[in-house]
């Protein structure tokens, strides 16, 4: 056995370029799985253990108030009420608790501008909690904006249990405008303990350095999904000099289970706390934007790394997959060139799995070199990688830490795999008779596809009629071949329906926007301005017929947004063909989106039907617009201002190109007191192309390494197939051709099935990345675009003709040496 | 080893759905210590008598016994043992481990075998004792044979099969060769079967089994020739 295994280990060493990318390829994928796991990992405990001890919210509310009662009118009585808004407060005395649904509408729009929800019904609060087992805190927040830099200042009190900041450097703020800032933003803007920090005329003294473990990622705002260390930044600050900072404010309440709660498990709006199976009704509390916005400063961490992980983890295995491959192809290659040499071996007496157990020298010296220089290369490369990803989140750096987690999986997986797949193939062809394997015999045997090639290519030059003949000769390396370019275009058609998937999305959605800032209102407004005005309220569809007044049937409750409008001179709106479909939507014929329509199968004429007001309205779907996104059904606005029994046409929204909105100090008080928010559509657009240009690097990696692996793979079959076509080779050149016409006809055999195997590899991918969206539209609940373009796919096609290419050149090199001697050697 | 015997051995191949005879109803007896010579032309079914004998092979029809146990009815991992304990093979082809060491390769066979032989003496027997490390790929052709039959004799078989020995030498290395055969069966008493289409290496035998088309056509005691002595054709 032992000499078996030399004669296999000597055999290997004369084959170096094989063993060698067997050897990489483990490598990479070595390298890959540990530095991704070792990263993730690591910050996956740090960031639930930090998330622990710094008692982090497990959810946050503002009570319901759907029960608003005659003594909550009380809490008004302080503010300053405007004219209309005493009206209502007037009215709401008369009916409470049971006025109409307008009035309470508006009621309730008056007690959220004036952040009095967390003043109501404390009693039922506290009922609530008692009854669902959470303790809360009222956490406080003000943000303030110059259009570019976003600042929060957070009421810090050192009595609260919930969302303790975690102090890096310094202290907590004490005395007044003393400020403790988030870590990041210090570290980016040069900032230190001691430092004086101006903000509108007020100078702060830093006097320490934080993270808060409700802002993991700190997304300012929902216009802002991007956290910005360089221009956005929180302070922590005492009573007084919170009560003195100038910015919109928001209350909410932030709470936390008695009992063991799994954080991992928690989703953004539904699942286990509220919704229909949630812990607590909906007509307790509720959630609002912002609530939302704050699970995802926490939770988006969760998002981020496990995708990353799964998709490093199905990359390995790919790689592993192709390791595999290349291992089958080397050790059959070896057998049949040892061939007469196994035959001796068996007649001398040496059994079949001896004989094959030798040939586990290849997987095992792969596993050994590539897995464990993977494994440290690995570990080295998982310290960037972590600090790549504390960059983007607010969490304190795990310590670093050498593990052994993954050796059972980078060496015994893998050994296993390719051990049983080499020796398999091994056993398989050993056990064949020993005067079978003692024959001399040709490996270029012609078979069923080889004789068809000849026949069809009988008119061309031999030189044609040759090079398909030992294509079609052997059909494992060809299949191999075309496996590859075909896994290779795959993987390439969907990087690149993904970057054109965005860059799609991103003009569907920001194309037609005219405008910069949408204004959102905490009231219903009546005077009229010069913008593009809306009037959205939500609404829940009762019943959907067809134009032929049959019903169609739906499951889920559809909840929409009606948007009334006017002629938007800012927003277009148009179908599929760019017809202008605003002049559609009078009176009760409505436009919906290609989202809406594809989700719920309905088309133009077919009717909606909604309760408002306790009444029953019909509306005529009269277009469908291009968007994938909306859930916005686009109705005339004085009309639908009639029908929630407004006196004259209202909005609490407007489009707008006046700059005055990017930067809150220069809004008129009164106005800034009834805006409930401001999205910066130029902003979200901006971050969304910085985010794509990420993306896209991305895919240009991703590209390289689909490249890489067609080239290993391209590499090893062009050497295997010099290697078996020694004999020909030697005998042409005795017989005069050129180097380069004998690697034209030997080595360039494959290019058409290549090109062939990557031009399928495109429509499939295309077909099958549309069947999974087509099954995930209900549940994402949006409808994406897939395609791809004539350049994008001319790229992916040169850069595997590339590999393919550079892996024959180096086997040239092999051809070149091979000398006419060969030619006169016995078998 | 007493005897084989070879009871009405039939080998049968189909052509293009035809039968074809490699080798029709042959029946003899080998004694041990015989050096029996399998004269025939090329496609006599000489090398296919060889390989059914050896166990390389399976008869169509018909018993081999080797004392007493018919090696027609093995099953594949019998045939691996008794070619394993028994049988030693030399080809005209040598079928050396090309990246291994004459000496490797002789231990290749002295490994399986029950009762070794010291294979520094071996080597010393074939006269390679100063090429004893070098790589097989190194060797002249008559070397690489005679490592062939070192590695076979390593095993210290109960018979040696031979199958054109030299056929890939000339007639000095050929006799060498030839020599080195006939000295071990006096040294040894190994049993060697001999084919070769050369009625003067013929003469080597103690039997001169002459074939044609598949059936034996003569079976002749002789007296040995030494090796020098034979007229190469």
């Amino acid at each position: 056995m032992k000499l078996l295994l030399l004669n296999a280990i000597k055999g290997l060493w004369r084959k170096k370029i094989q063993i060698i990318a067997i050897i990489l390829l483990l490598m990479i994928a070595t390298i890959l799985y540990v530095a991704s796991n070792n990263a993730i990992n690591r910050l996956e405990d740090g960031y639930y253990d930090y998330l622990e001890k710094q008692q982090v919210e497990h959810f946050s509310f503002v009570p319901a108030m759907e029960n608003l009662q005659l003594e909550d009118l009380d809490l008004l009585q302080a503010i300053a009420l405007t004219e209309e808004e005493e009206g209502i407060v007037q009215q709401a005395k008369f009916c409470l608790p049971d006025c109409n649904p307008q009035t309470m509408m508006m009621l309730r729009s008056i007690f959220a501008k004036y952040n009095l929800q967390v003043e109501l019904n404390k009693d039922e609060i506290d009922k609530i909690a008692e009854k669902h087992g959470f303790d809360y805190e009222l956490t406080q927040s003000k943000l303030r904006t110059d259009g570019t830099k976003y600042y929060k200042a957070i009421l810090y009190d050192e009595t609260k249990q919930i969302n303790q900041p975690y102090l890096l450097e310094g202290n907590l703020p004490q005395a007044d405008n003393d400020v403790a800032i988030l870590y990041n933003y210090a570290q980016a803007n040069n900032l230190k303990i001691g430092d004086q920090y101006e903000l509108n005329g007020e100078q702060y003294n830093i006097v320490g350095t934080v993270f808060l473990p409700d802002y993991v990622y700190p997304i300012m705002t929902i216009n802002t999904p991007m956290f910005d260390e360089e221009n956005n930044n929180i302070f922590l600050m005492n009573e007084a000099t919170y009560q003195a900072f100038v910015g919109s404010e928001n209350k909410v309440f932030s709470a936390r289970f008695h009992e063991e709660f799994d954080l991992k498990h928690r989703s953004y709006i539904e699942g286990p706390i509220f919704g229909e199976d949630g812990i607590i009704a909906e007509d307790e509390i509720n959630m609002t934007t912002n609530n939302f916005l704050r699970l995802l400063r926490v939770d988006t961490i969760q998002a981020d790394l496990e995708p990353n992980r799964t998709f490093t983890n199905a990359f390995v295995n790919v790689l592993l997959g192709i390791s595999a491959v290349i291992i089958l192809i080397v050790v059959k290659k070896r057998i049949e060139n040892e061939k007469s040499q196994v035959g001796i071996l068996k007649a001398v007496g040496y059994s079949a799995s001896s004989i094959a157990s030798s040939y586990l020298v290849y997987p095992f010296i792969g596993v050994l070199f590539g897995c464990t220089i993977g494994y440290f290369l690995g570990l080295l490369l998982s310290e960037p990688l972590i600090e790549v990803y504390v960059s983007y989140y607010n969490v304190p750096l795990p310590g670093y830490q050498v593990t052994l987690e993954y050796l059972s999986r980078i060496f015994l997986f893998p050994l296993i795999l390719l051990s049983t797949v080499s020796f398999i193939i091994a056993f398989l062809m050993v056990k064949k008779p020993p005067l079978y394997l003692l024959k001399e015999g040709s490996n270029l045997k012609v078979n069923f596809f080889a004789k068809l090639s000849n026949k069809i290519l009988k008119k061309r030059a031999f030189k044609t009629r040759f090079k398909y003949s030992l294509a079609f000769r052997s059909l494992g390396k060809l299949m191999i071949v075309t496996i590859v370019s075909f896994a290779s275009g795959m993987l390439i058609t969907l990087f690149m329906i993904g970057s054109g998937l965005f860059t799609e999305l991103l003009d569907q959605t920001f194309g037609n926007m005219k405008f910069d800032y949408i204004v959102s209102y905490n009231t219903f407004m009546k005077e009229e301005a010069e913008d593009d005005l809306f009037l959205n309220l939500d609404n829940t569809i009762v019943k959907i017929a067809a134009s032929d007044g049959s019903e169609i049937a739906f499951e889920d409750e559809i909840t929409v947004t009606l948007s009334g409008l006017d002629a938007p001179q800012y927003l277009k709106i148009e179908d599929g063909e760019e017809n202008d479909l605003i002049p559609a939507a009078e009176e009760n014929k409505v436009l919906v989106s290609y989202r809406f329509a594809e989700l719920n199968k309905v088309g133009v004429d077919d009717f909606l039907y909604f309760e408002i007001n306790d009444e029953e309205y019909k509306f005529i779907i009269a277009g469908i617009y291009q968007d994938y996104f909306s859930r916005m059904i686009f109705i005339d606005r004085a009309y639908l201002s009639e029908l929630y029994g407004f006196e004259e046409p209202v909005y609490n929204q407007k489009y707008s190109i006046d700059e005055k909105y990017g930067d809150t100090s220069k809004i008129e008080d009164e106005e800034l007191a009834q805006i409930e928010g401001i999205f910066g559509v130029r902003e979200l657009e901006k971050n969304i192309e910085d985010e794509i240009e990420v993306f896209n690097y991305v895919i240009y990696v991703i590209i390289a390494f689909a490249a890489l692996m067609a080239f290993l793979i391209m590499l090893v079959i062009a050497n295997v197939i010099v290697e078996e076509n020694r004999k020909n080779i030697s005998l042409m050149k005795v017989l005069g051709y050129k180097n380069k016409e004998i690697g034209d006809i030997i080595l360039n055999i494959y290019t058409p099935f290549i090109i062939f195997a990557y031009l399928i590899s495109i429509p499939a991918m295309v077909y099958l990345i549309r069947y999974i969206l087509d099954i995930l539209a209900d549940d994402i609940g949006f409808i994406i675009p897939v395609s791809i373009s004539f350049f994008q796919g001319f790229v992916g096609l040169i850069a595997i003709l590339i590999a393919y290419y550079l892996g024959i050149g180096f086997s040239k090199r092999v051809l070149n040496k091979i000398s006419l001697s060969e030619a006169l050697k016995r078998e | 080893m007493e005897e084989i015997i070879l009871k009405k051995v039939s080998k049968i191949y189909r052509i293009e759905n035809k039968p074809f005879y490699a080798l029709y109803d042959i029946s003899f007896t080998i004694k041990k210590g015989e050096i029996i010579t399998v004269l025939g032309p090329s496609g006599s079914g000489k090398t296919t008598l060889l390989n059914l004998i050896s166990g390389l092979d399976r008869v169509s029809s018909g018993a081999i016994y080797y004392d007493n146990k018919n090696i027609a009815k093995y099953s594949d991992r019998q045939l691996t043992n008794h070619r394993r304990l028994k049988s030693g093979f030399i080809f005209q082809n040598y079928n050396l481990l090309e990246h291994l060491t004459v000496k490797e390769n002789i231990l290749v066979g002295s490994y399986v075998a029950q009762n070794k032989i010291d294979v520094t003496e071996l080597i010393k027997v074939v006269d390679l004792t100063k090429h004893a490390k070098k790589s097989v790929y190194q060797l002249s052709g008559g070397e690489q044979q005679r490592v062939s039959i070192a590695r076979a004799v390593a095993k210290n078989p109960e018979v040696l099969f031979c199958d054109e020995p030299t056929g890939a030498l000339d007639e000095e290395m050929g006799k060498h060769v030839l020599e080195k055969l006939v000295a071990i069966n006096k040294q040894m008493a190994t049993t060697i079967i001999l084919v070769t289409h050369n009625p003067g290496i013929a003469e080597i035998g103690d039997r001169i089994i002459k074939m044609n088309s598949g059936k034996i056509i003569s079976d002749k005691t002789h007296k040995r020739k030494p090796p020098k002595e034979i007229e190469w054709a």
